[in-house]
């Protein structure tokens, strides 16, 4: 007890503690870690040891002058205030807090991150907050830390990870239905690298390119595109061939297209396999969709949503750029499953009644219809155009007869006067339509009619015609070449084409899909830096069943990690503690230098339980229970952007009740000794 | 003796320190939304006569609450539940109210408090009356935040403050009209 309250003894921890704060300072200045030299030497437990030292010293050579007399005073006052500083800084090291609170304009917080400290949070679906020490072997709820790396890097994944689709609510398919359960399933592929090329690939590849000859409907060509020689697609997605082009990225495009090949009249037609491809070029995803038309439209993940609050588990999303649309690849499959509930042919519409009582078996015979009718690209049926095997003769009703006449007179012109960028509604005008107003104000139009309305337009003008064809002269006697045109009108007007038939579905939906696939991290140890600020280090978990990894999150906002079970979200973050202050951050400005970025100062309005704070670059604030605030930065610079605040919060438990007073008695016995020597001299 | 002396003052310059409590603020005053419910909270001076407002706030061009200052300067706080309107737009449709005008007296200047963001523009005309107004929305991030807590459309809606009246008592009260601007705040803070 002597040698530990002598001089000796101080002799020998007062170098040593000299010795640590210069291997401390050495260190930061190499490493530029506070962090690494703080570990080293003042965090560092013999450090703490060194401190118990100077406090065994101090109290034992204190003890040493009993029994005390009065001339002992100053010596005591000294030593005593001395021991309350070294306790004081062993609280604040045990029970202190220090750490940064970070929180957006007009939100609150009690939570502070510990800046000392990092731990395993472990939430529970019931709020149960469990902290897990990031050390290997340490072990709650039945998981265990099994590796702890010093620095690592994470990259979010998802669509491609390792080279597998992963595609939420899909195992593994090369085929989904996206739009309803009955709709036609979507082909999916993944390619790399370039996004156009592989686009280009597929298209060429899927796509099913049929050339008819418009005036006879002989097919030229019938089969996949890349097969059709001279046929290429342009990096902006424009397909050529011959003196044909056409615009693949129109989503309007029409699945039949006319055009001149060597100068004869051709239809194309374009028929694709509805088909998505995810496109891995460096960390981007793209999509690109060829439609049953081939168009094509290219998208990337744009938003991340999170189920239950991160246990249900967190996605990335993608919008497939198509809305459901119907495939016409066997009109009389079609005509057959929309008629199959139909028992009575009375409840037809009238055309098909008329047909239905022409030809009792008429699905074939209209389905080809249909379709030699939609080849021909033309609103009627052409006079010239090739007679339709086994169309019946129709047994025409005089006033249906007259009505079809009157509808292909009169709108033919008209369809002629758009073919040439007439516009519609002006050509009415011109022509003196008696009807114009009611075409006007039902169809809503103002001075024009709109491309994408014209259809409409041209049905409703049909049925305006319809209705008032008692009125019109007696058109010539029928001729039995009119038949097929006639009844191309007679369908027109009650809207029925082969682009009007959509297949019955079961839950139709509206709007765009939206495909989903779960966020992968991927975490790979690296070279820690010397920088200890600057590592963010991982750890592995296990429980027998599953491994979770957990890379560090200085700020503890990111997405939490969930286990398969969607039991335990997980995060590697700065230890939380809860301070018995709501910190609401109200406003902050950062004010800089004149045509600079260098902040000249920064100064945040608070709220702390409702008691209004000022703080500033130089401005501190203290609660009467010793937490300090101190503004540490704010972000982004943007005057006219919401702003996050960084708050470092300090609090010293020992501070008032130690460390000052202890200050204060050292000073009161020093000064005593001085007060003694004087009075000696 | 000496000592004691040198004691006492020791210990009077250290228990001593500048108190920075603030003198002679204004008391806050909470403001409803059109829901009736108390809403947001701001801090208007004593001496600003509350102008009362109506029974029915469902019309969004009425006010939600108003003051005079000095019997003729007008500043108005609206909000929108359910509807926004572009800070860009509020702004170019405060910019047409004023008959003549003056273009270069305009100032606009982005702002951002309490968690919403926006603008604020300052317009006068050649016969001394002028405009000063914040218009104010809250960020998508925080729309997120809002989104399922009960009267989500009140909290998340969009503000203005709109101070009319003359130029030169504009002026004169620039900085408690900016004081109290600022201190307009939703009553709860965001989650």
């Amino acid at each position: 007890m002597n040698f530990i309250g002598s001089i000796y003894f101080t002799l020998i921890i007062i170098p040593l503690a000299a010795l640590f704060i210069a291997v401390g300072t050495i260190i930061e200045s190499l490493t530029s870690s506070h962090q690494y030299a703080a570990y080293m030497t003042y965090h560092n437990p013999l450090f703490m040891g060194l401190l118990g030292c100077f406090f065994a010293n101090i109290l034992f050579s204190a003890l040493r002058r009993w029994p005390f007399r009065q001339k002992h005073i100053p010596f005591l006052l000294t030593h005593l205030g001395l021991l309350m500083i070294i306790a004081g800084v062993m609280v604040k090291t045990q029970w202190g807090v220090q750490g940064n609170l970070i929180v957006w304009e007009g939100s609150a917080s009690s939570q502070v991150l510990s800046s000392q400290e990092n731990v395993i949070v472990m939430k529970s679906r019931s709020g149960h907050q469990g902290l897990l020490p990031p050390e290997i072997g340490m072990q709650h709820d039945g998981w265990i830390v099994r590796s702890k790396e010093s620095h690592s890097t994470e990259r979010i994944r998802s669509w491609i990870v390792d080279g597998a689709l992963k595609i939420r609510g899909l195992e593994s398919s090369d085929a989904i239905r996206i739009h309803s359960s009955s709709a036609e399933p979507w082909h999916i592929s993944t390619a790399q690298n370039d996004p156009i090329e592989a686009v280009k690939t597929l298209w060429l590849e899927k796509v099913r390119i049929t050339i008819k000859d418009r005036l006879d409907q002989s097919v030229l060509y019938d089969g996949i595109a890349k097969n059709l020689p001279g046929v290429r697609i342009d990096d902006t997605f424009h397909l050529h061939w011959n003196d044909v082009q056409l615009e693949l990225t129109d989503n309007a495009v029409p699945k039949n297209k006319k055009a001149s090949y060597l100068g004869a009249p051709v239809t194309i037609r374009i028929q694709s396999e509805p088909s998505l491809v995810f496109v891995e070029h460096g960390d981007e995803i793209t999509m690109a969709a060829i439609n049953q038309v081939g168009s094509i439209a290219m998208t990337q993940p744009k938003s991340w949503v999170t189920y239950e609050g991160g246990f249900g588990g967190n996605f990335s999303q993608i919008t497939v750029p198509f809305a459901e649309k119907p495939t016409f690849k066997n009109p009389l499959d079609l005509i057959k499953q929309t008629l199959k509930e139909v028992e009575d042919i009375n409840v037809l519409s009238p055309p098909l009644k008329l047909l239905a009582a022409s030809s009792p078996s008429f699905e074939e015979p209209l389905a080809k219809f249909l379709e030699f009718w939609d080849g021909t690209l033309e609103w009627f049926y052409p006079l010239t155009g090739k007679a339709v095997p086994g169309f019946p003769a129709i047994n025409w009703k005089s006033s249906d007869y007259k009505a079809c006449y009157w509808i292909v007179e009169i709108l033919q012109p008209l369809v002629d006067g758009l073919a040439r960028n007439e516009d519609l509604l002006l050509q009415l005008k011109q022509r003196g339509w008696p009807l114009i107003d009611d075409f006007v104000t039902t169809l809503d139009l103002v001075d024009h009619v709109p491309p994408d309305a014209v259809e409409n337009a041209l049905r409703y003008l049909s049925q305006q015609v319809y209705l008032i064809a008692e009125q019109l002269p007696e058109p010539p006697p029928y001729r039995e070449e009119m038949n097929q045109r006639l009844y191309s009108a007679y369908l027109r007007t009650f809207g029925i084409h082969l682009t009007q038939l959509t297949p019955p579905s079961e839950s139709p939906v509206s709007g765009l899909p939206t495909l989903e696939s779960p966020l992968t991290a991927v975490i790979e140890a690296v070279e820690p830096l010397s920088k200890w600020e600057d590592n963010r280090p991982m750890v592995v978990l296990e429980n027998g069943k599953e491994q979770i990894v957990l890379a560090y999150d200085p700020s503890g906002k990111k997405l939490g990690v969930p286990d398969k079970e969607g039991r335990v979200l997980f995060s590697y973050q700065p230890k939380p503690i809860m301070i018995p202050y709501r910190v609401r951050v109200h406003e902050a400005v950062q004010t800089n230098y004149s045509n600079s970025n260098q902040p000249f100062s920064y100064q945040c309005t608070l709220f702390l339980n409702q008691e209004k704070v000022q703080l500033s670059m130089n401005q501190v604030h203290e609660t009467w229970d010793g937490y300090r605030f101190y503004l540490a930065a704010i972000s982004p610079e943007d005057p006219g952007k919401v702003h996050q605040v960084k708050i470092v919060v300090n609090h010293d438990p020992a501070k008032y009740y130690l460390t000052y007073p202890g200050c204060l008695i050292l000073v009161l016995g020093i000064s005593l000794f001085s007060s003694f020597f004087l009075r000696k001299s | 003796m000496k000592t004691v002396l040198h004691l006492t003052v020791f210990l009077l310059l250290i228990t001593c320190s500048c108190s920075s409590e603030k003198k002679g603020a204004s008391p806050s005053k909470e403001i409803a939304s059109r829901d009736g419910v108390i809403t947001y909270v701001c801090d208007p001076l004593r001496q600003w006569e509350e102008i009362p407002s109506t029974n029915s706030l469902a019309d969004s061009t009425l006010p939600i609450a108003s003051w005079k200052i000095d019997n003729e300067l007008v500043v108005a706080i609206h909000n929108f539940p359910g509807s926004s309107i572009p800070p860009q737009a509020q702004i170019a449709r405060w910019e047409k109210q004023l008959k003549n005008a003056d273009p270069t007296s305009v100032v606009i200047e982005p702002a951002a408090w309490g968690g919403f963001e926006g603008l604020k523009l300052f317009i006068q005309d050649t016969q001394d009356q002028a405009i000063m107004a914040w218009s104010m929305v809250l960020p998508v991030f925080h729309r997120y935040a809002l989104s399922g807590v009960p009267r989500e459309e009140h909290y998340t809606a969009d503000w203005t403050i709109k101070v009319t009246g003359s130029t030169a008592l504009m002026q004169e009260h620039e900085d408690a009209i900016n004081a109290f601007a600022h201190s307009f705040r939703l009553k709860k803070d965001i989650p």
